[in-house]
């Protein structure tokens, strides 16, 4: 199930906040939450489900047995152990397809890769877990008692796609989460700010990424390629974007206040600054998690030591985000930036005007990109090549401006939508007493943000039901 | 105001937010859940039926998914803002814009066989089997689908044809007419780069038949009136006059004196709006709406269609269904066969193998032959060679437009019905005029005849 379907918008959600909202006792809470998460997880993989309630199982007990053993050599053992379950787990269901296709192509064997589906949100509860049997070896959290409450933190629907929320960052919520209605108003708020990120920008931009990036190479040119991979640069920031937005919408909805996952990531003038913005608790957990340890690991080296634990986090980073050669030098790539800026970068663009260094990290952003929607690289290579004028396609096609005119207005909105204008807006309305009407309290206010929140929910409804249209040429009764 | 004014305000947007969902949510199980789309052209989603194996496979959940979106609220309502939303994204062009078309243009899977008779002489390599082409441009009131024909498409087309030729050799004249689209005629010059000239493309399927099969030149017949209403502007078909110039070239052809427009009776059809809105909803084709014409041949006839092709269960029907929608007019859509008895004595019978293309042109064969057969290749599921042989047919015309001339699909489908093929009854699906329902089509055709 996806936050941006018809079926949860207007029967699991609703459905979901009424049984919530029917009960004061916490427990009870829980138990719907965890129900609903349960369903949510099984809706289009019931089967998986028995693999996230055993890591729980496991998990629960093994941060209860780390706290008991803590400071001892057995209490790292087991840490180790624990940490290697859940890590091999994920790299057996997630990864065993592409080691076969490796060892398939490095010893000329023709082993049949397991065909299994890889189980929703895996990569994001795994770590979930991780963190939290870490955090309890560091003595930074108590494990959990209650063996609801670790579940319900483990198969929180809201963190399905992330952010990768820490059991630290939330325990009291867990234990006692009182009724905030300006929490809720907030959360729906955005949620549907979310919702329309998702469905009227990412989703367009990603029809026309189908188009340039996944259509017939034959039909592309030069300005179109470069089209093509701007909208994937657009889709990605505003579909991973907006779904962090409805996770922290949906949390504040439940009473869970979620760190935020972005912050303006195309704004920044540097890839170090750039991760420090783009999915910010996956940049946050694999500097705590990796990058720390290993540069303490390799501190003898000097400054080697930063660059070498930088491409290290960096070609996992890749990794985790997908079985394909393409991601681990898509993670490589930032890494090598990353290394290149603390080396001498860094200084250079501090000299220059500013400019520059956006047009650098917008750049290296953008051809970030690329590497990333290939898994096919020999695609990726033809792809450059229309971009950069190596192919025999044509540099221009009118469809282009043609393309361009007609979808002037949502460019524009996405392009200003990158850049940190709502924020400002908002903090210029409540800051001037000539908008003193705009005031939380007043209720033209009220009424403005329950338009708003309407009309962003319809939008999206609309074009999501819009999708269903699917018109034959030919009758297919 | 003060703190509780503030909840109370907020309290207000939680309880209305919460209400439009679980409103659309009930409305959603109390509204009743249409069965068809006729916009689209096909049927809804249904309430999938629960079974643990497609649970555990996550169909059922699937299902569930495409039954709620395709039976949502208001959904007709919801898809026309939709439209209108894609229109608001941008400065539509006055004169013109351009849409790639969803995948779905593609023809349906109803052709696979058991037997594919498509050798490797005529088979066409992998990877030019599609329609290349997927673009509709919208210029000055009128839909045009960019041309994407290749070479080797052209060349697995005659191939075919001249299969039949070697087939029947000298048992019948084969005739092959391969017709432009409107594209050819009325692309402005500037975006002729955008599409692949079908001049070539014909003139290669005709060089390269057989001594024995004539090429009818449709082309110039049709390009000395392009200035004539020879194609719908709002649909991928062409007009009756369009196919008349056809039949003019073909006449030329075979010695036959053609019908004059004069001669025959024009009935019109006004405020038709084609398939090419369906696929864009642009506002240009919906204001500039087709007429279909039509010309009522003169004589009398017995049209009979024929849903299995086996000449046993026929049902009596008409050259021209007047009460048809639009372009189903001409012949009340598309059926396996359609055989014409006419008042021509000549003793010589002409089959005509077409897809919906045909469907105009067909009418006037009735001036000159006896028998008229129409077979329509993508449902006609006998053996051609047989039914030509025990029919005596003397005339055999392949019609085709170049598109579907360089579609993969349709000459497999040409291919495909030399021989006979055991598969189960079809049922028309690309009838335009006609309802869904095999039931309601033959009701309807003798209703009309009472």
């Amino acid at each position: 199930m996806l936050f941006s379907s018809l079926a949860f918008l207007y029967l699991f959600l609703p459905l979901n906040i009424v049984l919530y909202y029917l009960f004061k006792n916490k427990v009870y809470r829980n138990i719907v939450l965890v129900l609903f998460s349960f369903i949510f997880y099984a809706w289009g993989q019931p089967l998986w489900v028995t693999l996230l309630l055993m890591t729980a199982v496991a998990d629960y007990f093994l941060g209860r047995l780390i706290e008991k053993h803590s400071g001892t050599s057995s209490g790292k053992a087991i840490l180790f152990l624990s940490v290697a379950f859940n890590i091999g787990l994920l790299v057996f269901l997630k990864y065993s397809g592409f080691l076969y296709e490796n060892i398939n192509a490095l010893f000329s064997v023709s082993l049949e890769p397991p065909s299994y589906g890889l189980p929703l949100g895996i990569s994001f509860y795994t770590f979930r877990s991780v963190s939290y049997l870490v955090d309890v070896h560091r003595k930074d959290i108590k494990a959990e008692t209650s063996f609801l409450d670790f579940l319900m933190f483990l198969s929180l629907y809201h963190l399905v796609a992330g952010p990768i929320v820490r059991y630290s960052e939330i325990p009291d919520q867990i234990k006692q989460r009182s009724f905030n209605i300006h929490h809720i108003s907030s959360g729906i708020n955005r949620f549907c700010i979310g919702l329309f990120k998702k469905v009227c920008i990412a989703n367009i931009a990603g029809d026309f990424v189908a188009q340039y990036m996944g259509g017939d190479p034959r039909l592309l040119t030069t300005e179109l390629s470069w089209f093509g991979l701007i909208m994937f640069t657009i889709q990605i920031y505003f579909d991973f974007s907006g779904y962090s937005d409805m996770a922290i919408g949906l949390g504040r909805i439940f009473g869970f206040n979620y760190a935020e996952n972005f912050n303006y990531p195309y704004i920044s003038r540097s890839a170090t600054e750039f991760w420090r913005r783009w999915h910010i608790s996956l940049s946050s957990f694999l500097r705590d998690y990796l990058f720390t340890p290993l540069v303490l690991k390799f501190r003898n080296w000097g400054k080697s030591s930063a660059i070498i634990a930088t491409l290290i986090t960096f070609t996992i980073c890749g990794l985790w985000h997908g079985p394909s050669w393409n991601y681990i030098l898509w993670g490589f790539y930032f890494g090598a930036l990353i290394s290149l800026e603390l080396l001498f970068l860094k200084k250079f663009f501090a000299r220059i005007p500013r400019v520059f260094s956006h047009v650098y990290l917008l750049f290296s952003a953008i051809m970030g990109w690329s590497l990333f929607y290939f898994t096919d690289l020999s695609h990726l290579w033809n792809y450059l090549g229309v971009m950069f004028g190596n192919s025999e396609n044509a540099a221009f096609h009118f469809e282009f401006f043609t393309v361009l005119k007609a979808n002037i207005f949502w460019l524009i909105i996405a392009i200003v939508f990158c850049m940190p204008v709502y924020p400002f807006v908002e903090k210029y309305l409540m800051t001037h007493s000539k908008f003193a009407f705009l005031q939380p309290s007043s209720l033209f206010k009220t009424v403005v943000v329950i338009g708003f929140n309407i009309c962003l929910l319809l939008l999206a409804t609309s074009m999501l039901v819009g999708k269903s249209y699917n018109a034959f040429l030919y009758m297919k009764f | 105001m003060n703190r509780t004014g503030t909840n109370k305000n907020e309290f207000i947007q939680v309880v209305v937010f919460t209400v439009v969902l679980v409103v659309f949510g009930i409305f959603f199980f109390a509204m009743p859940h249409k069965a068809i789309s006729f916009i689209e052209k096909r049927k809804l989603s249904v309430m999938p039926v629960f079974s643990w194996d497609n649970l555990s496979k996550g169909k059922y959940t699937d299902s569930l998914d495409l039954f709620f979106a395709d039976n949502f609220p208001f959904r007709e309502n919801f898809v026309e803002f939709a439209f209108q939303l894609k229109e608001a994204r941008g400065l539509g062009a006055e004169d013109f814009a351009f849409y790639r078309t969803p995948t779905s243009i593609k023809p349906p899977k109803c052709g696979k066989t058991k037997r594919d008779t498509l050798d490797d002489s005529s088979r066409v390599k992998d990877g030019e089997g599609d329609i290349v082409n997927n673009w509709i441009f919208i210029c000055q009131g009128r839909a045009l689908q960019m041309f994407g024909g290749t070479n080797g498409m052209a060349l697995a087309y005659a191939a075919t044809i001249n299969k039949y030729q070697a087939l029947l050799k000298d048992k019948v004249t084969i005739y092959n007419i391969v017709v432009p689209t409107a594209t050819e005629f009325y692309l402005p010059k500037e975006y002729l780069r955008s599409t692949v000239q079908e001049k070539p493309n014909i003139d290669l399927i005709n060089n390269n038949l057989s001594s024995g099969v004539r090429a009818v030149d449709a082309y110039s017949e049709l390009l000395a009136h392009k200035n004539e209403y020879l194609y719908l502007k709002t649909d991928h078909h062409w007009t009756v006059l369009g196919a008349y110039y056809a039949y003019k070239a073909f006449c030329r052809s075979a010695g036959f004196t053609p019908l004059a427009l004069n001669s025959m009776v024009k009935k019109s059809k006004p405020n038709y709006i084609g398939s090419m809105y369906d696929f864009t909803h642009d506002k240009r084709l919906l204001d500039s709406p087709d007429t279909v014409d039509y010309y009522i041949i003169p004589g009398n006839y017995k049209t009979f269609d024929y849903y299995t092709a086996n000449q046993k269960l026929a049902v009596r029907s008409q050259l021209l269904v007047e009460y048809g929608w639009g372009y189903g007019v001409f012949l009340g859509g598309d059926f396996p066969l359609i055989k014409v008895e006419t008042g021509v004595k000549n003793g010589k019978s002409v089959l005509l193998v077409k897809n919906s293309y045909g469907n105009p042109f067909a009418p006037f064969l009735a001036a000159h032959y006896e028998n008229v057969y129409i077979v329509d290749y993508r449902y006609f599921n006998l053996g051609l060679i047989n039914f030509i042989i025990d029919n005596n047919v003397n005339d055999l015309i392949f019609l085709n437009c170049s598109m579907l001339a360089n579609a993969d699909w349709h000459i497999r489908c040409i291919n495909n019905i030399m021989y006979y093929r055991n598969v189960p009854i079809h049922v028309p699906k690309d009838s335009l005029k006609l309802k869904h329902d095999k039931d309601s089509i033959i009701t309807k055709h003798v209703d009309s005849l009472k």
